[in-house]
């Protein structure tokens, strides 16, 4: 069975480093600093299954990542999943409004986060 | 004979000429004028038309005799005497004339002796005859009743008016029985009449209607026979109406001097020189006098001031001349010298020839004026207060709404000046767009309930001015008034936006610092987590490795928890400094060198530039300490990889500078003043900063806290330059 390929954007290392430990016992992850590199990333290839969003970011923050992805025919049916340290209900309408299909406010559990992103890929 | 000629003329009737020559020059000779006719129709046409003092008349004549013009005579009262002349037989003819009134007669030939003597006679008798007949007449229709008496009472002669006045007195009476209705007058005067003596009085009797009739009587015995008076002449007349119209007059007087008398207000009269004449019962209370010192000559003018008499005297003479009421406020003085405020009515009092004295009324008006000057200070008390408060009030006509009243603030409030306010209608005080609904809402004031509404006004100059007005309606006779109180409330909405904006700030560092805070915790939390559930599947770099993430974001989180606290002790002012000599080069080259690390790690060259030979610093070392490594830290932050940071120490007599001059991205110039705002980053696009956002607030604070200053110079991508000034401490400060 072909493993999920999935694509993380986040501008703290750390993170990236967390996440792609954690999501890396199932899937393959493939992680991006900023908005910039992430979509160096697709246009040099990379397809990935699903794509998890930072959204405060310096320079392009996610939710404008978000609607280039969604806006380009090429990668608009990559489900896109935004992750916050902000836990406001206009961001997460916002999110969702632009295309996102689950929004996930940080802290939250590495295992359940695994699970979902299993879930959403089924 | 007298040969004088005078008036007298004497008319001779006579058919024969012959006789009427002879008669007419003894007549002529005797003095008189003659005037002839021949006939008895001539004689009683000419009779009708002129007058005679005499007449000579013959009995024979053709045509009427001058038995016929005799009985014309007689028949028309004529008085005038009548000589028959006739021939010596006709002696019953003359008979018969004198009968029939004939003077005297003659015979023919006319003695001219007997002539003479009988036109004498006739003229004497005719003169005694007409005397009598007057006096008669006189007494028979004099308008004053006369009745004479005889010595008991009784009376022989009573004339016309005798009965009109006692018929009125006493219609029942039988005047010449002497019986009168009333038993007391008629004795009265019977009474007076038979006494002999002149008497002189009046009486009173009822009438027929049962009122009071009154008459004067004179009463003087007459005698007609020597001394002895045989009987009594009374003169009676009618004074009834006299009496009622004397005794109206009086009972008139007498209720005006009683009116007069109630008065409280003294009133008086003078005669034409000014001497008080008059005063009623109150002029004597209030003034003191007695009414034997006005009798004895009190002058009007001694109650006026001496200032006042010339107007005084001014004021008479006008009316004087007019004739009309007036009245003037004067001071009045009482006889113990005290003295009153009080107006002075006066007028004129007239009569047939002219001005004769004054009369007037004297009205206290003492409590009027205290009254007049306590409404008077009242007014001022309120007008005052009205001025002095310190909102701007206006006053307007309801119906019209134009400005009737305003204080001073409103003058300075509004910016107008006080006939450009009196034009003004309410709603010109509002800007262009609120006027309508100011206008709207004018009308729609009610008496009961003030409002109270914020709005905007404008002032003669443009301005416009946040306002908390209140207002409402009130009446005062009959007019309804709107009174308005603007209070400006542009501090107060400035510090409301204050207290909004710190509200909004606090929430935002709230969020802010949440937010910063979730970060390294999520990284703490995961990767702890991922080794608890790992730990026998992580090999050993791997351990180490999340291990060393795990402390870094512990020194981040704890970092960020020193920066929010710090902040927060610096804004509610609960930070203390300790502060002592230190030298800043030592501290910061300190800084410097433990910053240097990092630099190397992120690939920047820091440098330390200068220095400053034992300058000394009266500070907190480790206050110093974090605002160099708060500004050096956020210069490599913002300096990318491959650039450097300069750090530089100088000095001048009584401050050192520090200089930090990177060369990364810069600062637009609109945000230079915001980069000490707390969490304020400027944007950009390629550089990833991480930081707590408060390390420059914290540092401007603590520099400002030791009476430094702290300023920024960038240009867009030419880099930054922080420039720290902190005072030396001088020398006379040292210990």
């Amino acid at each position: 069975m072909k493993r999920h390929v999935i694509l993380i954007v986040d501008d703290s290392a750390n993170i990236r480093r967390l996440l792609a430990h954690n999501l890396g016992r199932k899937f393959t992850v493939l992680t991006a600093g900023d908005a910039a590199a992430a979509l160096e990333m697709l246009d040099s290839g990379e397809k990935p299954d699903l794509i998890v969003v930072d959204i405060s970011m310096p320079g392009m923050d996610g939710f404008s990542l978000t609607s280039l992805i969604k806006g380009n025919p090429d990668y608009c049916a990559v489900p896109l999943v935004m992750l916050t340290a902000k836990d406001s209900s206009e961001d997460r309408e916002k999110g969702l409004q632009l295309g996102a299909v689950d929004y996930i406010t940080k802290p939250f559990n590495l295992e359940e986060f695994a699970d979902r992103i299993g879930m959403l890929l089924q | 004979m007298p040969k004088k000629r005078d008036g007298t003329t004497v008319l001779i009737a006579d058919d024969s000429a012959l006789v009427r020559q002879e008669i007419s020059m003894i007549v002529s000779h005797l003095g008189y004028r003659p005037v002839m006719v021949s006939e008895g129709d001539e004689a009683i046409a000419l009779l009708r038309t002129s007058s005679f003092n005499a007449m000579l008349l013959d009995v024979h004549m053709p045509g009427k005799s001058g038995m016929d013009v005799l009985r014309y005579l007689m028949e028309s009262n004529d008085v005038m005497p009548v000589i028959m002349i006739s021939g010596s037989g006709d002696i019953d003819l003359v008979v018969q004339c004198i009968k029939m009134g004939a003077y005297d007669y003659l015979t023919k030939p006319v003695d001219s002796n007997r002539l003479a003597v009988v036109l004498k006679n006739a003229f004497s008798e005719c003169a005694l005859r007409q005397q009598v007949r007057l006096l008669s007449a006189a007494v028979d229709q004099s308008p004053v009743a006369v009745v004479i008496t005889d010595a008991d009472g009784n009376v022989e002669y009573a004339n016309r008016s005798f009965s009109s006045v006692f018929g009125a007195l006493a219609p029942d009476a039988d005047m010449a029985s002497g019986r009168c209705d009333s038993a007391e007058l008629p004795s009265n005067i019977r009474k007076a009449m038979v006494a002999g003596k002149v008497w002189q009085g009046d009486f009173c009797n009822r009438n027929s209607v049962g009122g009071h009739c009154w008459a004067h009587a004179i009463i003087s015995p007459v005698g007609n026979k020597g001394r002895i008076s045989s009987h009594v002449l009374a003169l009676i007349q009618d004074i009834t109406d006299v009496r009622k119209n004397k005794e109206a007059l009086l009972r008139s007087m007498r209720r005006f001097r009683d009116l007069a008398d109630l008065l409280p207000q003294p009133v008086f009269e003078t005669d034409r020189k000014g001497f008080i004449t008059y005063s009623n019962r109150a002029g004597f209370v209030t003034f003191g006098y007695s009414r034997e010192e006005m009798k004895k000559g009190l002058h009007a003018l001694a109650f006026f001031d001496q200032g006042d008499r010339a107007r005084v005297l001014r004021g008479l003479n006008a009316k004087k001349i007019t004739g009309r009421l007036g009245s003037h406020e004067f001071r009045v003085f009482k006889r113990d010298g005290s003295c009153f405020p009080a107006l002075v009515y006066a007028a004129p009092i007239s009569d047939r020839i002219g001005v004769s004295g004054f009369r007037g009324i004297v009205v206290d008006i003492t409590e009027l004026k205290e009254a007049e000057q306590k409404l008077d200070e009242n007014r001022k008390k309120y007008l005052n207060l009205f001025r002095a408060i310190p909102d701007a009030i206006i006053v307007a006509d309801a119906e019209s709404g134009t400005l009737v009243e305003w204080n001073t603030r409103a003058e300075r409030f509004f910016d107008y000046s006080p006939e450009d306010l009196s034009r003004l209608h309410v709603r010109d005080l509002y800007p262009e767009e609120l006027r309508e609904e100011a206008a709207a809402s004018f009308i729609s004031e009610s008496l009961s309930q003030p409002r109270m509404l914020e709005t905007q006004i404008v002032t003669g100059h443009g301005l416009r001015i946040d306002v908390h007005l209140t207002s409402a309606m009130f009446m005062t006779e009959g007019t309804l008034w709107f009174v308005g109180i603007f209070r400006d409330i542009t501090e107060q909405k400035r510090s409301e936006r204050l207290v909004r904006e710190n509200i909004r700030m606090k929430n935002d560092f709230i969020s802010t610092v949440s937010h910063e805070l979730r970060t390294p915790l999520f990284s703490i939390l995961g990767f702890t987590g991922t080794l608890l559930r790992e730990q026998d599947e992580l090999d050993r770099v791997t351990r180490m490795e999340f291990l060393s993430i795990i402390h870094d974001e512990s020194k981040r989180l704890s970092s960020l928890i020193e920066d929010v606290l710090m902040i927060s002790r610096i804004d509610s002012g609960r930070v203390s400094y300790k502060k002592s000599e230190i030298d800043p080069s030592v501290t910061i080259s300190e800084v410097c060198r433990n910053l240097k690390i990092r630099a190397d790690e992120l690939k920047i060259e820091l440098h330390l530039k200068g220095h400053v030979p034992s300058k000394h610093l009266h500070a907190d070392p480790d206050a110093l300490k974090q605002v160099a490594i708060n500004i050096i830290g956020n210069a490599l932050k913002f300096t990318p990889s491959g650039g450097r940071v300069d750090v530089s120490l100088s000095c001048d007599e009584d401050s050192m500078y520090f200089s930090v001059k990177d060369n990364g991205p810069g600062i637009p110039e609109e945000d230079l003043e915001k980069v000490f705002e707390k969490f304020y980053r400027v944007e950009h696009a390629e550089t990833a900063v991480d930081g707590t956002g408060l390390g420059l607030s914290i540092a401007r604070e603590i520099i400002e806290a030791h009476g430094g200053t702290v300023t920024v110079k960038s240009r867009v991508s030419e880099g930054a330059e922080f420039l720290v000034r902190l005072p030396l401490l001088r020398q006379s400060d040292n210990p």
